[in-house]
């Protein structure tokens, strides 16, 4: 069995704002092995960065607070340990990589000294050694004349380049798990194919555990092990992806399923939205996120959220609709059709 | 980054070409023949068309214009009307208080910046609040306000530093060499550096609040970077260079004189010089005054963006 990296129960991150408490992440649990990849999808505002965030003790407080919940890595909390300790485990240990590579980088310090300066910190190499480690990583992540280019600054490289840098320096010390928080939305097509293979190609090599943070359900079914589908702060489901894309069980997987261009559509075919606004997440209803949008809502939905439920060894879900009543309503949806990787 | 120093080189030249053609039309435009003011009230005829001649006034403006280029490029500004004394040798007698005090008022606003990344740091408790209420009501108070009161506490009223007047002697032109040259300086350049170091403080706060919630500062604690360098490397360094630019264009300003301050201190430096000067229509003076603060103001501008294109690699490399 594969070693477990992270075990993150009954999660709570909340923002104390002016206008109210907002509930950003609210009982999120999941689980991370070695080699595996998780992937966390939901639109803006459902908590997956604030996941990654509160995974990474870089939640900004003020206003946020995690409320509740454990974050163990290797049989160690990561909310129990103090500032030090955390630091010395953030960049070494748990490495993330950012939405927008324009901006993540320092402007005023060359690639190298960025690379360099996180394996000084956690590796204590001196500075001769860690540059050329950095030479190498450069080249590892696909940086043509690595020699020439960890002498540059970011202004002088493209997005997709500041990308692969930022994956450089984010695998600099090996960590074990890898939070990428949506690499590639900023990016053009082409460039997020050759992003993703990089960080395909790293956990290979360095048999990091990743969680894959995004919007893109192509880009879950292609990279990712599992996936943990989240709206209004919670999970609503998860389990391993073939799992969740051929027998999904939440009325909003089957709506965010339902949204995709399907290649075996011959005729032009309008794409069918999820209607409603995405919620008000000072405003969320006691119950279930989605009720209000739900084309299946029942009474109960709003006043309370159901219990995990697992259908499957694996793969659960958190629906107040019968088992029998569900399987009857999928039945009748169009089925997922796994896209033809690009 | 030398092309770069190159360039603006080139551009300054264009700048004090600039500079000379606007003073010089000021001269002119200004309303009176000179040469009625140096020939006295009951000149004659005569004498005014000789003295014209001998100012080369008759000649055609571009003519006037070349031999007043011709003669700032000697070092020659001409001679006050009011004290028939060579404007050169007046500058140079200004020139070493004004430098004195706009050094030691800069050196005074540079506080400022600690200050502000403090407050920035402790957003919203009470030593914010307190150092952002004391900034913004000292910023708004007007220097010469400012001045009369140091004057009255300090000189007057505790008696314990002398209130008008330069003194004593200088090492290196500007660095003070007794206790009578520094206790001249204290006021006025205590006066002039506190109003700074409020708005610098206030600038170098709203400069660090956004460069900490920036995402390469997240990037550095995502790194496991220890607080002090979040701070001290990544934030300081992009933090500071508004603030820089700021601080070094108020170095050029004060080169140029600081009239109200030196006016109400009666420090003889360029700004008092000039005040006086515009009071008793001495043109030359004036003139003079204002092409040396010019100059500085311009060098001094270069100065700061040569600093700028030394800490951001942005501008080093465009």
């Amino acid at each position: 069995m594969a070693e477990r990296l992270l075990e993150v129960t009954d999660l709570s991150t909340h923002f104390f704002t002016y206008a109210g408490e907002v509930k950003a992440v609210d009982g999120v649990s999941f689980t991370l092995d070695r080699d595996e990849t998780l992937g966390i999808v939901g639109e803006s505002g459902s908590g997956k960065t604030v996941t990654a965030m509160s995974v990474m003790r870089l939640i900004p407080d003020p206003p946020g607070r995690i409320v509740g919940g454990t974050i163990v890595h290797k049989g160690r909390d990561l909310l129990a340990v103090s500032k030090e300790e955390m630091s010395d485990i953030r960049g070494n240990d748990v490495a993330m990589i950012f939405q927008d590579p324009m901006t993540s980088l320092n402007p005023v310090f060359k690639i190298g000294d960025q690379i360099a300066e996180v394996i000084r910190r956690h590796q204590g190499k001196s500075k001769r050694e860690s540059w050329k480690m950095a030479v190498d990583l450069l080249a590892k992540v696909g940086i043509p004349d690595p020699e020439e280019r960890v002498n540059q600054y970011p202004f002088e490289y493209s997005g997709g380049m500041r990308q692969r840098a930022m994956i450089a320096m984010a695998i600099s010390c090996n960590p074990d798990i890898l939070i990428a928080d949506e690499p590639t939305t900023a990016l053009d097509v082409t460039i997020q194919a050759q992003i993703m293979d990089v960080i395909r190609e790293m956990q290979a090599q360095y048999h990091s555990g990743v969680i894959m943070i995004t919007h893109d359900l192509g880009v879950v079914a292609q990279m990712a092990d599992k996936v943990m589908v989240m709206y209004g702060g919670r999970t609503l489901e998860d389990g391993p992806v073939d799992e969740v894309y051929y027998n999904a069980h939440h009325p909003y997987t089957w709506g965010l399923l339902g949204s995709l261009p399907r290649l075996d559509e011959t005729e032009k075919q309008r794409l069918t939205p999820i209607e409603g606004q995405p919620p008000n997440l000072l405003l969320l209803p006691a119950g279930c996120p989605f009720s209000g949008r739900c084309l299946y809502e029942m009474p109960v939905c709003a006043g309370e959220f159901p219990a995990l439920e697992m259908v499957e060894p694996g793969h659960g879900v958190h629906c107040w609709i019968p088992v029998a009543e569900r399987e009857k309503i999928r039945a009748g949806l169009p089925q997922f059709v796994h896209r033809v990787p690009s | 980054m030398y092309g770069y120093i190159a360039r603006r080189l080139v551009q300054l030249v264009f700048v004090l070409i600039g500079v000379s053609i606007i003073t010089f039309l000021i001269m002119f435009l200004i309303p009176g023949n000179p040469a009625y003011l140096l020939a006295g009230k009951n000149a004659t005829p005569q004498r005014v068309a000789e003295i014209s001649v001998e100012l080369g006034l008759n000649k055609p403006i571009y003519v006037q214009y070349g031999r007043f280029v011709d003669r700032l490029v000697h070092g020659n500004f001409g001679e006050s009307y009011q004290f028939e004394r060579p404007v050169r040798q007046m500058l140079q007698s200004a020139i070493p208080n004004t430098a004195q005090l706009a050094v030691a008022a800069v050196l005074i606003e540079l506080l400022g910046i600690p200050l502000g990344i403090y407050s920035a740091l402790r957003q919203y408790t009470i030593w914010d609040s307190t150092l952002t209420t004391t900034a913004l009501i000292i910023w708004g108070i007007p220097v010469f306000v400012l001045a009369v009161f140091m004057q009255y506490v300090f000189g007057v009223y505790l008696g314990i530093l002398p209130f008008y007047g330069t003194g004593g002697s200088t090492f290196l032109w500007v660095i003070p060499a007794d206790w009578n040259n520094l206790s001249h300086l204290i006021l006025p350049a205590v006066t002039l550096g506190i109003i700074e170091v409020a708005y610098i403080s206030y600038m170098q706060r709203a400069s660090m609040l956004e460069v900490i919630r920036s995402d390469y500062v997240r990037t550095a604690r995502a790194k496991g970077l220890p607080e002090r360098s979040v701070i001290l490397k990544h934030s300081l360094k992009n933090a500071v260079i508004p603030v820089l630019t700021i601080a070094g264009i108020d170095l050029g300003a004060l080169m140029g004189g600081a009239i109200l301050t030196e006016t109400v201190f009666s420090r003889y430096g360029v700004g008092l010089m000039v005040y006086n000067a515009i009071n008793a229509r001495d043109l030359p003076v004036v003139v003079g005054g204002v092409l040396f603060a010019t100059f500085v103001y311009v060098i001094a501008n270069l100065v700061v963006d040569l600093a700028y294109a030394y800490i951001d690699p942005r501008i080093r490399y465009e």
